[in-house]
């Protein structure tokens, strides 16, 4: 004769146990992103604030810091290690761009009592670095349009922080005469001209056909 | 007995769903996974991706590739007076401009199939402000001109020839590609075929998202 089993009898209390548990684990897993965006700007404001040029510093005011090495600033050099280790800005502190969002360096770069001055090897790794930590909310954060060389050759060797590239957004040269000087023969004031008018519309074409809608 | 224990089991089963509807209005707003977090900005900007050299453009451009897709991110004053061929304006102010169904407007050309695109301005600085911005929102493929407009100038247009002292067998390729390039985009009296710079054009494909609204039709 086969042998019976004994079996635990259900109670309602086991019941209860496993949807409290998956309750638990769907909740965590909802509310789980490692990667969850820190912005406190939303793009728009981002936009506006990089627009204004807010927190640009220029090159006589950076001139101004150093020669009275005023403790108020304190200059961030963005660049690798090896390139900082070859050749940098006194007092300045070497915070790779990669590492700028690392924990370890939260109170150097988010603080009051200091105000941070990024520079690194060419204006756009500043304004990267830049955009990303006044939006994540970092207080007291200021960016540069030119490169630690500039400063080096047109600020601490000698003094001229309106020579050189200390802008270097600004437009160096007449790009249309250039060209046509160089020979023009693809690329010429004129042939850009007609280009342009033939691309900007555009935008307006798609503007008006959004608009229009409806039957 | 046993309809007491039916009736208890419906009283918690309700708790817990009330429970979870309210734990669920605090769970933060899916949108903002819509943005890459900035410590991914940061990595794929680290990384050395976010950088298209002047060389590899004029190259696409000298190839005829489909693939580059140009942004001039300048305002429309500078562009009308100077742009690259075939590139298109997108002022930075305008980037993220939404139409009225609160699509991106420039979507379409930010989020192509198969294409790279490369911002550029006068230097890098306006161009990295909108690549920031685009791939904070997802927009993907997208590059900036090293150097801009200026570099452009510097090294496409007039490039320097290398020092004979110092200069590699790489550098006279690189002068050489340069003097056929500046030959095609302005004109110069070069006499060099524009073979010697190696293309590192990603291939990347860029999934198109049919998500987008289809318009037309009554």
């Amino acid at each position: 004769m086969e042998e019976r089993k004994d079996y635990a009898p259900f109670e309602m209390k086991h019941f209860y146990g496993v949807v409290v548990f998956l309750l638990i684990i769907l909740i965590g897993m909802l509310s789980y992103n490692s990667n969850a965006p820190h912005y406190v700007k939303n793009p728009s404001e981002s936009l506006v604030h990089i627009i204004d040029s807010a927190g640009l510093l220029h090159a006589t005011q950076m001139a101004e810091i150093l020669y009275l090495e005023d403790s108020l600033y304190q200059i961030v050099d963005l660049r690798k290690p090896k390139f900082f280790l070859n050749n940098h800005i006194e007092g300045s502190i070497n915070i790779p761009i990669g590492r700028i969002l690392d924990k370890e360096f939260l109170h150097v770069l988010n603080q009051e009592e200091k105000i941070t001055i990024l520079i690194g090897s060419r204006s756009s790794e500043s304004v990267i670095a830049y955009m990303m930590l006044a939006d994540e909310g970092y207080a007291n954060i200021r960016v540069v349009a030119f490169s630690v060389d500039f400063v080096m050759s047109n600020i601490v060797e000698k003094y001229a922080p309106l020579s050189g590239r200390y802008d270097e957004e600004r437009t160096v040269y007449d790009y249309a005469r250039v060209i046509s000087e160089t020979g023009g023969s693809t690329i010429s004031s004129e042939t850009v001209k007609s280009n342009a008018k033939k691309i900007a519309p555009v935008k307006k074409k798609k503007k008006a056909e959004e608009e229009e809608g409806g039957c | 007995m046993a309809q007491n224990k039916q009736i208890k089991v419906y009283v918690f089963l309700t708790a817990v769903f009330m429970v979870l509807g309210i734990i669920m209005i605090f769970i933060p707003d899916k949108e903002v996974e819509k943005e890459v977090s900035p410590h991914v900005v940061i990595k794929i900007y680290n990384h050395g991706n976010a950088y298209y050299t002047t060389d590899q453009v004029a190259k696409l451009i000298m190839d005829g590739n489909p693939i580059l897709q140009l942004v001039d991110v300048r305002s429309e004053e500078e562009f009308s007076k100077f742009s690259l061929k075939n590139a298109i304006n997108i002022p930075l102010e305008e980037l993220i401009d939404k139409d009225k169904k609160g699509n991106y407007v420039w979507r379409d050309y930010l989020k192509p199939e198969k294409k790279i695109t490369v911002f550029y301005s006068n230097g890098d600085m306006t161009a990295a402000k909108a690549w920031t911005l685009a791939t904070r929102l997802r927009f993907e493929n997208i590059f900036i001109l090293d150097g801009g407009l200026n570099n452009w100038i510097e090294t496409i247009i007039k490039p320097v020839e290398p020092q004979a002292t110092t200069a590699t067998p790489e550098d006279y390729n690189v002068y050489q590609f340069r003097k056929a390039a500046s030959m095609y985009f302005g004109g110069a009296t070069a006499n060099v075929a524009p073979t010697s710079v190696k293309s590192t054009v990603k291939k990347t494909v860029v999934k198109k998202k049919k998500d987008v609204e289809e318009e037309g039709g009554c």
